[in-house]
């Protein structure tokens, strides 16, 4: 019997403190100047107004909240905002690129650590820091950063994004992360996406070809591999032996129980997801700004209930409804990369076959081996 | 004796949940679910009730007896004593 799961419940929602940022990172999808902020003509949102939504998103259930930017510790206020939500009872993740810690906000987090603090670290060196954000003198602020972060009893997840100009430092920069030891998740962008919402990075200039991002993958991502080989086993298992062997059913019992959820975008966005934008603008996830409704104005109850009825999704390309790949291509992404939510993404598609055809022919070979194998063993 | 700082009891949607907020997050990185009746010891706790009082109180909420208000009641401060939850008043 088919399950469908009807529920739509703000359970995680992201407040985009600002979009402004003390680095210049060439690939950042967010990053907006004064500027742009002009042109966009928004304002960001000030530390009483933030206060007020939290305890509007508290009431309403959620249960998750992600502060970020941009760089939240940009704002000067950072501590007031923090200090005020991180006593509502939220399961809080802190999104930083560690570079502008204070004593100041290190007695904050102290006294309210965040459960769960995401830190993006683009180098293992000044030069690699200098390229990629444009501020040499970043990378060892990161590393001081990182270690008082450490200090605290929060969750770290160290998170990178591979452009041309990090590339060679990948290794160094996973050594690094590792030495902090096991508790530590690394984190690696899978691929790197055009600016959403007015951000000023120009990232064609800068992000991997498909090529490279295939190379990679296989490279980091040893799953990749593994989890076809895998599938190639149970799908094919050796032949039993001669023997009274124990019948099994392998069928998964709980697997027949097909749900089904019901979508805006195809994921949580919107469903039990919601990003509120530096500019004060309710949206579906943070590289969504197709359409939006106004929670400092209206309220966030009215706002979250409005959303669905703003969503508008046009018909998605004939050769992706044809396509049997699974890629990195949603509705944000394909807005991003094309400037409509149901263009087919060139660069995601390329990409995306690439890594299955280098994906086929490492089964292949693994095939072969396999089959050497049983031979070597018959002789 | 009481619930120990640091705990924020919140409804999501039909739930009670429990938030460990400032350092309790070392211990308990994650939620702690509650059942209703748990929910609502744990409120009186907070609150610093005297355990006679709890009983009254379950009794008259629940409409039990009040050995099995005063067993719920053990049962409920043991598990919060194993999970070093309290402290005296």
């Amino acid at each position: 019997m088919d399950k469908i799961n009807l529920e739509r419940f703000p359970a995680n929602g992201t407040f985009e403190l600002t979009a402004r940022c003390n680095l210049k990172c060439k690939m950042c999808l967010i990053r907006i100047d004064n500027k742009r902020m002009a042109e966009l003509g928004g304002r960001e949102r000030t530390a009483d107004e933030w206060i007020r939504m939290a305890r509007e998103v508290c009431d309403a259930g959620t249960i998750g909240l992600l502060l970020t930017g941009g760089e939240p510790m940009l704002r000067p206020d950072f501590i007031e905002i923090y200090e005020a939500i991180a006593q509502m009872g939220f399961i809080i993740t802190l999104y930083t690129n560690a570079t502008l810690i204070t004593p100041e906000i290190m007695e904050v987090l102290r006294k309210f650590p965040p459960h769960k603090i995401g830190i993006t670290a683009y180098g293992a060196s000044s030069e690699t820091y200098e390229k990629v954000t444009g501020d040499a003198k970043a990378y060892h602020r990161m590393i001081e950063g990182v270690e008082l972060l450490r200090q605290l009893p929060s969750k770290i997840i160290i998170r990178t994004t591979l452009i041309k100009d990090n590339l060679d430092d990948l290794d160094n920069i996973t050594q690094w992360a590792f030495k902090m030891g096991k508790d530590i998740e690394f984190n690696v962008s899978r691929v790197v996406i055009k600016p959403v919402r007015g951000g000023i990075a120009h990232v064609e200039d800068c992000r991997l070809t498909p090529e490279q991002n295939v190379a990679m993958l296989v490279k980091r991502k040893m799953d990749f591999i593994i989890n076809p080989l895998k599938k190639y086993i149970e799908e094919n298992p050796p032949q039993p032996k001669e023997g009274n062997e124990t019948k099994r059913n392998t069928e998964d019992p709980i697997a027949s129980i097909n749900e089904k959820k019901l979508t805006l975008y195809g994921c949580d966005a919107g469903m039990n997801a919601y990003t509120i934008t530096w500019d004060g603008k309710l949206v579906g996830c943070q590289l969504l700004g197709d359409c939006w409704t106004e929670p400092f104005e209206d309220g966030f109850e009215a706002a979250w209930k409005q959303f669905p009825d703003k969503v508008k999704l046009p018909p998605v390309s004939e050769e992706c409804i044809g396509c049997k790949l699974s890629c990195n291509a949603c509705p944000a992404t394909r807005l991003a990369e094309t400037g409509s939510m149901g263009e087919l993404p060139e660069y995601l598609c390329k990409e995306s076959k690439l890594a299955y055809k280098m994906q086929e022919r490492l089964i292949n070979d693994l095939k072969n081996i396999i089959k050497e194998g049983e031979m070597i063993e018959k002789v | 004796m009481k619930i120990k700082e640091g705990f924020i009891l919140r409804k999501i949607a039909d739930a009670d949940i429990v938030v460990p907020i400032g350092n309790n997050i070392a211990d308990f990185n994650g939620i702690i679910t509650l059942n209703e009746t748990a929910a609502f010891l744990w409120k009186l706790l907070k609150d610093g009730a005297e355990q006679p009082d709890m009983v009254e109180a379950l009794m008259k909420e629940y409409e039990i007896s009040r050995e099995l208000a005063q067993t719920d009641i053990d049962n409920f401060v043991e598990r919060l004593n194993q999970s070093d939850l309290l402290m005296e008043n």
